[in-house]
């Protein structure tokens, strides 16, 4: 072929690089979240209509909405039982896909999760210390967020040698620092009085049951801003993802940059602790899938691991509320739908997703 | 002609717009007054109820459908608290020389008298929050909670938490709502406040003339037991002691639960019955190991429910209970069981059975002349309104049998 | 092009592992930074990297003094191919060798046509632009690290700097990553390449640092710096140079042979 038609030929391919191709999955993974939205909004113990359903969204969303032409038991159902939950699951979903997504770049390994660092042992201990006190002067959200940033805090103080923080040592003092706060939270479970305790235990099971507005309003802007962040440094996660050594080479300050990846993955995580209790595997599973759907480049992988999340948090919380009678916690749900997923997923792709 | 669609469009738009405004089903301000009266319930509220009730969701471990029951409302219960009153249990043991029994068909009363029980769906469980949809879905004219059930929180973060949101989610569905207090939401065990919890339940119904004699009766056997014990001198009483045979706490190398003088079965034994708990200290359930027990050494011991049933037997011939035989209670066999009671966090319509297992075992000569498996029998009758036969149905299936072939 | 002077550094206080060492390498030149195990080659690379911070002497690199110069700007100045690469998630080579031109990269999502011509050029010019669309995770080490070199030359610096490029390589990649980084130097780049294989230095490299336990022994062209003397001085008589066509290779003493 002659030279310059094969170099013409080869810029083409070269300047597809596949991204359009991913920014349409983008958009179908975004159109299905709006699906499921639609999908959860309706399902419910109390049986509504579905036309009913989309009229009293409607009508709360539009700023000239007369709200009060609905049945109050529809509003009541629809936008203030129904509608935070459902949000409160997209934007913690968002929180801990993206978080775990974060930890496994900074961390070079794809077993990681967003807890791995101590930050569920460190909420679970605020959490804990604000039931067993009630005279201690942070309520208990507020506790559980502070102690949970503190325990990432002290990990990281533990492992940073003349200035650097070597991976394997994060990891370990992670694990240190959470089974102290865990040995912490086992002492207040037994000192506690028995209506504390089980306060402790409802708290560390975990779920959406609680969500108001208030809630939606405190968690969804620390979200939002952490996500917005990484994603916006998102290529230098890429860069990150090389090692230390390589990636001071390429450019990218590795304790600088690891240091905003982790305080902004441990924050999300944090308020998501705080908001909903301890949800396990999705943080760990929904990278997974996006990188085998998007390939591992971040900045195409976090958005798709986020919604992916919220998606998968819609429906185990919408099964948690609607499969029996009763209510059902939402971590057994994730644990329960996600392990065989995981296993599916090492066994066809394994080799190809673990690198 | 485009004039005229646009006319008919507006027309339309408009009539929609005024329809949509008179579906209005807020009822505040027509409230007949003779369909509704206000009652005022144990947090202080003043609740506004249909004098009519046909639907009811019972939000405890039983004691408001064993209330209902007494006072003949039962069939208008639609959804229960938890899935406790479901459950029909059986306990296999074994002894150390290797034989096996069991116990079975143990369950609730009302469960007993009233099967439908179990059909009936559960709105809430332990570990989770109520599920209002379903509430809602039940279309209830009436919610009753008694907080300290063992599915509902009583602490400070309990009673922001899960009441208030009770409270707001069932104030915006229009459906009423009544907040009992057991026995756990008061700082120092106590067992008045039952009476008033009997008293409120009985004007929702407008039953109270019969619930006032439900409570009456409760109370009379208090104060029969309080009398008869008022003059024991401090050397005189006993050492009661209450151990849970729990298998958990076996599991963690104890001998088993004790419980201390904070929880409401040592107020039985020191307030009413007069006795002195063996084990003095605060602290609710506590595990002891054997030695511990050993070194307690008590006059009489009672076995409450505790994870499961325990009759005497078991501790005088299990075999993980070999290292306890020295023990004073059970050489002399001074080793009595409380009836099965799962779920009792906020005790029952049935304590004052409780009550008198206590006073028997404690003071045996006071008491001689009540002869317990016929009281029960009156007991039964009385509560629940029932016949001897079924009664003695009811004394079998809580596992009391046993006064019985002991004759006490 | 890089000058170190009387560079000092230790691991701890009072152990150094280098002392007072200095040497130049020359534009455009391939040097081979060569000595035995332990000497000190790799703690030296790491300090021109400054990946280390070295407690005395001054590194130049392109004129600019790098001692307090910015993680970016350093990354401008010269590019790093590490000995080994394990890697961690399965990005595509043309995605890897992209990364070479972060440096570069503006705004916030900067990665232009430019960029990715740059990186596709650097591919061509290594010779693995077959490759592009494959997960490099899949190719062998010795692809691997060709793509890794071709990351370092899309990152358009003066200088590259290779850490035991072929240690862990068959003989054929071996004289494939040599040609490669030859065809490279020869296009106006300077490459630095550690390497403990005398014959790599005779047969390929421009200009040779060689270095023992004590420090820098000798620097200069492999002609006149590598003789059966200097090898002995750091391999203890084990080494003899015999010179065929005017060729000079390196083999053990002692060997059995054919003799004639």
């Amino acid at each position: 072929m002659q030279p310059r038609i094969r170099q013409l030929k080869n810029s083409i391919q070269f300047d597809s690089f596949n991204e359009k191709k991913k920014a349409a999955i983008l958009g179908f993974l975004i159109l299905c979240l709006i699906v499921t939205v639609g999908i959860a909004l309706a399902q419910g113990a109390y049986k509504i209509p579905l036309l009913d359903v989309y009229k009293t969204l409607l009508i709360h969303i539009i700023p000239w909405g007369e709200t009060g032409s609905i049945e109050k038991i529809y509003s009541t159902i629809v936008w203030e039982i129904r509608l935070p939950r459902i949000l409160l699951a997209i934007f913690v979903g968002i929180a801990l896909s993206a978080a775990g997504g974060v930890y496994q770049g900074c961390f070079r390994n794809p077993l990681v999760e967003p807890y791995i660092l101590g930050v569920s042992s460190g909420a679970a201990f605020g959490a804990s210390l604000a039931i067993v006190i009630p005279s201690f002067y942070l309520s208990m959200q507020l506790s559980a967020f502070i102690f949970g940033c503190l325990a990432v805090f002290g990990a990281y103080l533990l492992a940073r040698i003349k200035g650097e923080t070597p991976i394997i040592m994060l990891i370990l003092a992670g694990v240190i620092i959470g089974s102290i706060f865990s040995a912490l939270v086992s002492i207040l479970e037994y000192v506690a009085t028995d209506a504390a305790l089980r306060e402790i235990v409802f708290w560390l099971m975990g779920g959406f049951y609680y969500t108001t507005w208030a809630d939606i309003g405190l968690v969804v802007p620390f979200i939002l801003i952490s996500f917005g962040v990484i994603w916006i440094f998102s290529w230098k996660l890429n860069i990150l993802s090389m090692g230390d050594e390589e990636a001071r080479t390429l450019g990218v300050h590795p304790e600088l940059y690891k240091g905003i990846f982790i305080v902004a993955a441990t924050l999300m995580t944090a308020i998501s602790v705080s908001a909903v209790g301890i949800i396990a595997w999705v943080g760990l599973m929904m990278p997974h899938a996006a990188r085998m759907i998007m390939g591992p480049d971040h900045r195409f992988m976090l958005p798709a691991a986020a919604v992916m999340g919220a998606i998968y948090l819609i429906v185990c919380d919408t099964l948690a509320r609607t499969l029996t009678s009763a209510e059902i916690p939402v971590g057994i749900l994730t644990s329960v739908i996600g392990a065989p997923y995981l296993i599916y997923l090492i066994r066809s792709k394994g080799k190809f997703s673990f690198g | 002609m485009k004039k005229t669609t646009i006319c008919m469009l507006m027309t339309g738009i408009l009539m929609t717009g005024v329809l949509m405004g008179c579906v209005d089903t807020n009822e505040n301000d027509t409230r007949d007054p003779n369909e509704y009266h206000t009652i005022i319930d144990m947090k202080g509220r003043e609740v506004v109820i249909p004098k009519n009730i046909s639907r009811v969701i019972d939000i405890s471990d039983g004691f408001i459908a064993s209330v209902m029951y007494h006072l003949g409302v039962q069939d208008k219960l639609v959804g229960l608290g938890s899935r406790n009153l479901h459950y029909i249990d059986r306990y296999d043991y074994t002894t150390l020389s290797g034989e096996n029994y069991s116990y079975e068909n143990g369950m609730n009363p009302v469960t007993y008298l009233y099967p439908q029980l179990k059909e009936l769906p559960a709105v809430g469980q332990y570990g989770v929050a109520i599920n209002y949809e379903t509430v809602a879905s039940l279309k209830p004219d009436i919610v009753i909670v008694r907080v300290g059930y063992c599915s509902l929180n009583t602490d400070e973060y309990g009673e922001e938490k899960d009441i208030t949101r009770a409270l707001d989610t069932l104030e915006a569905l229009d459906i009423p709502i009544v907040i009992l207090y057991g026995p756990p939401a008061f700082s120092n065990p106590t067992i008045e406040n039952i009476s008033t919890e009997i008293h409120i339940i009985g004007q929702i119904f407008n039953k109270e003339n019969q619930s006032r004699i439900l409570a009456e009766y409760l109370e009379s056997i208090v104060n029969m037991i309080k009398r008869r014990t008022i003059n024991i001198s401090q050397q005189e009483k006993p050492t009661v002691l209450l151990f849970g045979l729990s298998p958990n706490a076996r599991e963690t190398g104890g001998a088993g639960d004790v419980l201390c003088t904070d929880t409401m079965e040592s107020h039985f034994i020191e307030e009413i019955v007069n006795a002195k708990n063996a084990y003095q200290d605060t602290g609710g359930w506590k595990i002891l190991s054997a030695e511990q027990i050993l070194a307690l050494n008590p006059d009489v011991i009672v076995l409450p429910t505790d994870w499961g049933y325990h009759p005497p037997r078991e501790l005088y011939e299990a075999p993980y209970y070999k290292n306890l035989q020295e023990l004073d209670a059970i050489k002399n066999q001074r080793v009595w069981a409380l009836p099965y009671t799962p779920y009792n966090c906020a005790k029952r319509v049935e304590y004052p059975i409780e009550l008198m297992i206590i006073a028997k075992a404690s003071y045996p000569d006071l008491f001689e002349d009540i002869i317990f498996h016929d009281w029960v029998l009156r007991f039964y009758q009385k509560v629940y309104n029932v016949d001897e036969e079924t009664a003695k149905d009811l004394r079998s299936i809580q596992w009391l049998d046993w006064t019985v072939n002991h004759d006490v | 092009m890089l000058r170190v002077e009387n560079l000092t550094f230790g691991y701890v206080a009072n152990v150094q592992v280098l002392e007072n060492l200095s040497f130049q390498v020359t534009r455009g030149k391939l040097c081979g930074l060569f000595g035995p195990n332990g000497c000190g080659k790799s703690t030296l690379f790491k300090c021109c990297l400054k990946f280390l911070h070295t407690t005395g002497g001054a590194i130049t690199i392109d004129g600019r003094d790098i001692r307090n110069i910015s993680v970016r700007d350093l990354a401008k100045l010269v590019s790093y191919v590490p000995q080994e690469h394990k890697p961690p998630f399965p990005y595509l080579v043309k995605e890897v060798v992209l990364m070479g031109r972060t440096p570069h990269l503006g705004g916030v999502f900067g990665i232009s046509a430019k960029d990715k011509k740059k990186a596709f050029d650097a591919m061509q010019l290594v010779g693995i632009d077959a490759f592009a669309d494959t997960p490099y995770n899949q190719l062998s080490v010795g692809q691997r690290q060709l793509v890794i070199i071709a990351r370092a030359v899309a990152q358009e610096t003066n200088l590259m700097v290779l850490d035991e490029p072929t240690s862990a390589l068959d003989f054929s990649n071996q004289v494939k990553v040599w040609r490669v980084l030859q065809r490279l130097s020869n296009g106006g780049r300077t490459i630095v390449a550690c390497t403990h294989d005398p014959n790599h230095v005779m047969w390929f490299c421009d200009e040779v640092v060689m270095m023992g336990e004590k420090g820098i022994i000798a620097t200069g062209s492999p002609q006149k710096i590598l003789s059966e003397k200097t090898l002995n001085q750091i391999y203890k008589d084990v080494c003899r140079i015999t010179k065929d066509n005017g060729m000079r290779m390196v083999y053990p003493s002692n060997i059995k042979h054919d003799s004639h």
